[in-house]
């Protein structure tokens, strides 16, 4: 196991709440470290009362929420900025990306939502996507909330329910995140063939 | 009639590049399934709830292994040979450094003295 989950757990286990509050912020700051092992840990650690299950998985995803709006402010603030100086240079105007809007009209809602849960590996670019295209605060909180919640309690469940032999589990799972979302951008590779068949036939 | 040619080769460019696009994204969908449905077949997924010695890990705190393994903790620091005033917060790695021993003998150790008290009680240490 990694240096760095090892004394993440020890911590999370002599201090709780406080540490699993600075690891998920530091997590959503783009520091790989793997919070669903995290989750995994503190929903076993729940078992022997450690931690409070029913605390626990409110609490994760108030944390994860935070996290998200850092995110999405950052988008929001530096975004463009980013845009005007460095991906100019690519050809990757602000004209060009406007299509981004079109895009987080239509889907933005449900992109936030599956982003948490479903496709995590690719959550935080759409929090800062979200944010650099202004996407309403209101809608986010709720659709990210909702998300949260699901993520939290799903991968805490899962600690509670395998107890000590989380760890076993984790190694089991761990690609399964990467390879859903790999399996959903072949999947719309496929749906986006077929839109462009269908406008050209 | 140059009209007609150039029009049919975009066409026939795009249904080539459509195509492509096609077999791309069904091969990233098989190989991924694929790999899948390899994963959860072809390896037994992990028992809930089992208090295996052999999971114990260098991260770990005692009064953790205590209450996770069903071992008071007295016994265990009795077990080890700990002094009272061993901080309990430490991990087994931290703990195994200021012993001046490897990790990997402590947890040798701390295994043993677990099976010890297990195998010493009639019922098994209750899984958490």
């Amino acid at each position: 196991m990694l240096d760095i989950l090892g004394s993440l757990l020890t911590l999370i286990l002599n201090y709780g709440y406080p540490i699993i509050f600075v690891t998920i912020l530091i997590g959503y700051m783009g520091v790989p470290i793997s919070l669903n092992a995290i989750l995994l840990a503190s929903g076993a650690f729940a078992v022997d009362g450690t931690l409070n299950i029913y605390i626990l998985i409110p609490y994760v995803a108030f944390c994860a929420l935070l996290g998200d709006l850092f995110n999405y402010y950052l988008g929001k603030k530096f975004g463009y900025l980013l845009i005007n100086r460095f991906t100019k240079k690519v050809g990757l105007t602000e004209k060009r990306l406007s299509f981004v809007d079109g895009y987080m009209d239509r889907w933005g809602d449900w992109s936030i939502f599956y982003t948490r849960w479903l496709f995590t590996p690719i959550g935080i670019p759409v929090n800062i996507i979200a944010g650099m295209r202004k996407y309403s605060v209101k809608n986010f909180v709720l659709f990210a909330g909702c998300g949260e919640l699901i993520w939290a309690g799903m991968y805490i469940s899962l600690g509670y329910f395998f107890g000590a032999n989380w760890y076993v589990l984790w190694e089991y799972i761990q690609e399964t995140p990467q390879i859903i979302m790999l399996l959903g951008l072949g999947f719309g590779l496929l749906y986006m063939t077929y839109r462009i068949w269908k406008h050209y036939r | 009639m140059r009209y007609t040619i150039s029009m049919d080769k975009q066409k026939k460019s795009r249904r080539i590049l459509l195509l492509l696009l096609c077999i791309v994204a069904v091969v990233v969908v098989f190989f991924f399934a694929g790999k899948m449905f390899l994963k959860f077949t072809h390896s037994r997924p992990p028992v809930p709830r089992q208090t295996n010695v052999e999971l114990i890990q260098e991260w770990m705190t005692l009064p953790y292994v205590s209450r996770t393994y069903g071992v008071p903790f007295k016994d265990l620091r009795e077990g080890l040979k700990l002094s009272p005033n061993e901080n309990e917060r430490e991990s087994i790695k931290d703990l195994a450094k200021s012993l001046n021993i490897e990790s990997a003998v402590f947890i040798d150790e701390l295994q043993v003295v677990i099976t010890r008290f297990q195998d010493s009680h009639s019922m098994p240490a209750k899984p958490l």
